[in-house]
């Protein structure tokens, strides 16, 4: 008898270990859900609070100070909307997986980054706001402008907003000043990509051991460098940004391309280019801080001087070769929007719109708080406090381009004071594509889509760093290209943007 | 437990449905090694059984607003992109000839060196060199990539700069060059990974009984007689064991191997694009959870295929070395 209870004891604890398992995940959740519901029963119906949970990615480490700057934002969301935010920052690697994991597991939340707008809209992660925005959301659409607004409609229905940052991109060269100054390089001189040997030749031929140009982050020495509309994703672009017509075209079978390759192959033979841009791991930045590169190009933006300068510890300069234009990828890189999933959609868009036009949470999210990450100095400018650096800050986040409206965030003190009024005005003057608001949906040739992402990454760094030889190379790379169904996506795209263009109308 | 077994059968049965009753009778004699049993098999269908209903969104374009079963079935779409190109030839055969030529090099050089260890006299260098075929085993690709970085750069590599002006030969661009990339990663592929194989076929050799060496010593066979006639008849269930559950993963390429180690260098594509490879440069932006889900059902259906063959032929070889 004895023996018997001995196991039935052991069974008892077995199944009770299991159901504790399998029980924690969902009392978990229904708590975080209306656990202060339950507590002040005193609010009037249809005011009751609210916590919601707002995921964005960070690039770096979450900073330890998060919990107290979401503290303080609370303080300011629970006294104007009664709704209180968990802020869920997750790693950019985890970032995708994370969001398909919770979304398909229907965890709760209510607004998220989107930095795959077309993406999430066709797998339905997002749902429409137009209505939502009107109603709660007036203060985003007073920021946001007409424009950019219509930039976000797919079929009529926006399902995210942008957040208010550079919208628009110019693009050109980086580069150390005192280079310039020192082998009096005249900078005015240089107007296109071809110019740019006068400018690596006095490099190479003074400073033996400096390579004159890096290739881009984890990307080939043409880098982010554009004149074309790529419409998402390069297959299929319009040329000169998108302002003559709507007609698609292979951007590799370009004579334009061509020749950006003869001229990159051209500094390649010539020495200008690092001899390792095909698998250089090491960020563009790293190369001109450690004294190894002098310049790279990329895209840009107002401030992008002081940004490079900070970031490499060198005085750098812009040089300028293509102008601002504002097409559907600059603009819906960062935006946020509201999950299919979310319980009280309204909630989320009165936050949002908090973060559209509320000065104080929008430098809590970031800057931090005031005192404690920042203090503001005589100019109205802002920097450390005593004894605090970009090292020993608690919260040392820096992507106010990510929280909502950044004009309305302080300026720091290394920035030009008029930063934001200076974006304002390059959003507003940017050439605007003629494809701008056109989302590509790659679904129906998503085959296609994956062959040839396969191929354009077999060849396109090399030939965009010189180290292949384009007339060799390129035909080799289009035959691929062709095999590999480009022209069917490019067919595809070519319906989608027509039938887009006809709703415009 | 047999015994056990015999015990109950033979036991006179009560009345009534006999065979009923003798199941009945075996349970309640064994139920708290059925209860022991429990656990184990609750871990084995919630870790490896549910999850398997995940195959059908490989069939799925998933929607998240409709949910997994919402969403709408798309028959063999999803595995389109798998078999539609050229690419999908070069893929299969990088990734088939690869693991093929890592599965024979592996297992030849694990069993050598392992009979090497077994050989040295003095166990405490033994252990030495153990430990030092083991550490590349626990380092991560990503550090790995570095070292063979270090080794084959342009601009800072030692092959570049230090040892072929040595031979007077001009510097190689390594990362552009296909041919040479079989080699490397075979190379790398078994500086890593033979350690732990090692590992395991020495266990087994050290539990071979030291009097079939003393007897075959008497009988004045050589060392090499020895090995060939002794020590790998006596590990072979091993290696068949270990070689088989090899295959069951020939469809799966090591990642970190073929991505990380060329340095994601385009112009080698041709000669590293392997099927994990090439479903993770589509997939990065397209991010369909179909198509990663039907890629995964591909490689997991052609491994058990390849298992089940294998095992077979084990079983007509050598029945007793089988698994199954």
């Amino acid at each position: 008898m004895k023996k018997k209870t001995g196991w039935v004891g052991a069974l008892l604890a077995l199944m009770l270990l299991v159901s504790a398992c399998g029980g924690n995940g969902n009392s978990g959740g229904a708590n975080s859900g209306n656990g202060e519901a339950a507590g002040s029963p005193t609010v009037q119906a249809g005011e009751e609070p609210y916590e919601l949970v707002v995921a964005f990615f960070v690039l770096g480490e979450v900073p330890g100070d998060l919990p107290m700057v979401q503290e303080e934002i609370n303080k300011i969301s629970k006294a104007k909307i009664n709704t209180t935010v968990k802020l869920l920052p997750i790693n950019i690697g985890a970032w995708k997986n994370q969001m398909n994991l919770m979304m398909t597991s229907g965890e709760k939340l209510d607004l998220i980054v989107v930095n795959e707008y077309s993406n999430d809209v066709t797998k339905g992660r997002l749902q429409p706001i137009n209505d939502l925005l009107e109603k709660h959301g007036q203060g985003i659409l007073e920021a946001l402008g007409p424009d950019y607004y219509n930039a976000t409609k797919i079929k009529g229905q926006s399902y995210a907003v942008p957040s208010i940052r550079d919208l628009a991109a110019d693009y050109g060269l980086v580069m150390r000043k005192d280079l310039i100054d020192k082998y009096r390089i005249d900078v005015s001189q240089v107007q296109t990509l071809e110019d740019l040997e006068m400018v690596f030749k006095a490099i190479k031929d003074n400073e033996p051991n400096l390579v004159p140009i890096t290739n881009k982050t984890n990307d080939s020495v043409l880098g982010t460098f554009s004149t074309r509309d790529s419409l998402g994703d390069n297959f299929g672009v319009l040329l000169n940004n998108g302002q003559d017509d709507l007609k698609v075209v292979n951007w590799f079978a370009t004579e334009e391309y061509a020749n950006q390759l003869r001229t990159v192959r051209k500094w390649y033979e010539a020495g200008y280019v690092l001899k390792d841009a095909v698998q250089n791991q090491e960020s563009d930045v790293a190369m001109i801080k450690a004294g190894k590169a002098a310049s790279f190009l990329g895209h840009q933006k107002p401030g992008y001087e002081a940004q490079q300068s900070r970031a490499t510890g060198m005085e750098m300069v812009a040089i300028k070769l293509a102008p601002a234009v504002a097409k559907t990828s600059t603009v819906s890189t960062i935006m946020w929007g509201v999950p299919s999933g979310a319980e009280k959609p309204e909630r989320s868009m009165q936050f949002l719109n908090l973060m559209y036009t509320d000065k104080d949470i929008i430098n809590l999210l970031d800057w931090g708080i005031e005192g404690k990450h920042y203090v503001k100095t005589d100019n109205g400018l802002i920097d450390y406090p005593e004894g605090v650096n970009a090292q020993s800050t608690g919260y040392g986040l820096n992507m106010g381009w990510m929280f909502g409206n950044q004009f309305l965030s302080h300026v720091w003190k290394s920035d030009d004071p008029d930063v934001w009024k200076a974006m304002d005005e390059f959003n507003r003057n940017a050439v605007k594509s003629k494809a701008l608001g056109f989302n590509w949906d790659p679904t129906p040739v998503k085959a296609e889509v994956t062959a040839v992402y396969n191929v354009v990454d077999q060849y396109r760094r090399g030939l965009e760093s010189g180290i292949l030889d384009p007339d060799k190379e390129l035909p080799a790379f289009l035959g691929k290209l062709q095999s590999a169904g480009i022209d069917k996506i490019i067919a595809e795209k070519q319906r989608q943007l027509d039938e887009w263009a006809q709703t415009q109308e | 437990m047999e015994q056990t077994a015999d015990k109950v059968r033979v036991r006179p049965r009560p009345r009534g449905a006999a065979g009923a009753g003798a199941r009945w009778s075996k349970t309640k004699k064994f139920w708290p090694l059925y209860l022991l049993m429990l656990p184990g098999v609750l871990y084995m269908l919630i870790n490896n059984y549910l999850p398997m209903f995940g195959i059908i969104i490989a069939f799925k374009d998933i929607n998240f607003a409709k949910g997994i079963f919402g969403s709408d079935w798309v028959g063999w779409r999803n595995f389109e992109y798998l078999f539609k190109t050229e690419d999908a030839y070069i893929i299969t055969r990088n990734t088939l000839l690869y693991n093929g030529a890592f599965i024979v090099t592996h297992t030849v050089l694990a069993i050598a060196f392992a009979i090497l260890l077994n050989e040295i006299r003095r166990k405490w260098f033994a252990r030495l060199y153990q430990s030092i075929i083991l550490v590349p085993y626990l380092m991560s690709m990503v550090i790995v990539s570095y070292l063979v970085y270090a080794l084959l750069s342009m601009e800072t590599g030692f092959l570049n700069k230090t040892i072929l002006p040595l031979f007077g030969i001009e510097s190689i661009s390594w990362y552009t060059e296909t041919k040479y990339w079989p080699a490397i990663l075979t190379i790398v592929h078994n500086w890593k990974g033979i350690g732990f194989l090692c590992v395991i076929y020495l266990a087994s050799i050290i539990g071979i009984d030291p009097e079939y060496y003393e007897a075959a010593t008497l009988d004045g066979a050589s060392k090499r007689q020895q090995i060939f006639s002794i020590t790998i008849p006596l590990i072979a269930p091993v290696v068949i064991f270990m070689t088989l559950l090899a295959i069951g993963r020939i469809f799966y390429s090591d990642f970190g191997l073929f991505y990380q180690v060329p340095m994601n260098s385009g112009p080698l594509l041709e000669v590293t694009n392997v099927i994990d490879t090439y479903v993770y440069r589509g997939l990065i932006f397209l991010g369909d959870l179909g198509m990663s889900s039907a890629a995964g059902a591909y490689q997991s259906l052609v491994g058990f295929v390849l298992v089940i063959l294998s095992n077979y032929v084990v079983r007509r070889v050598s029945k007793e070395n089988a698994l199954f």
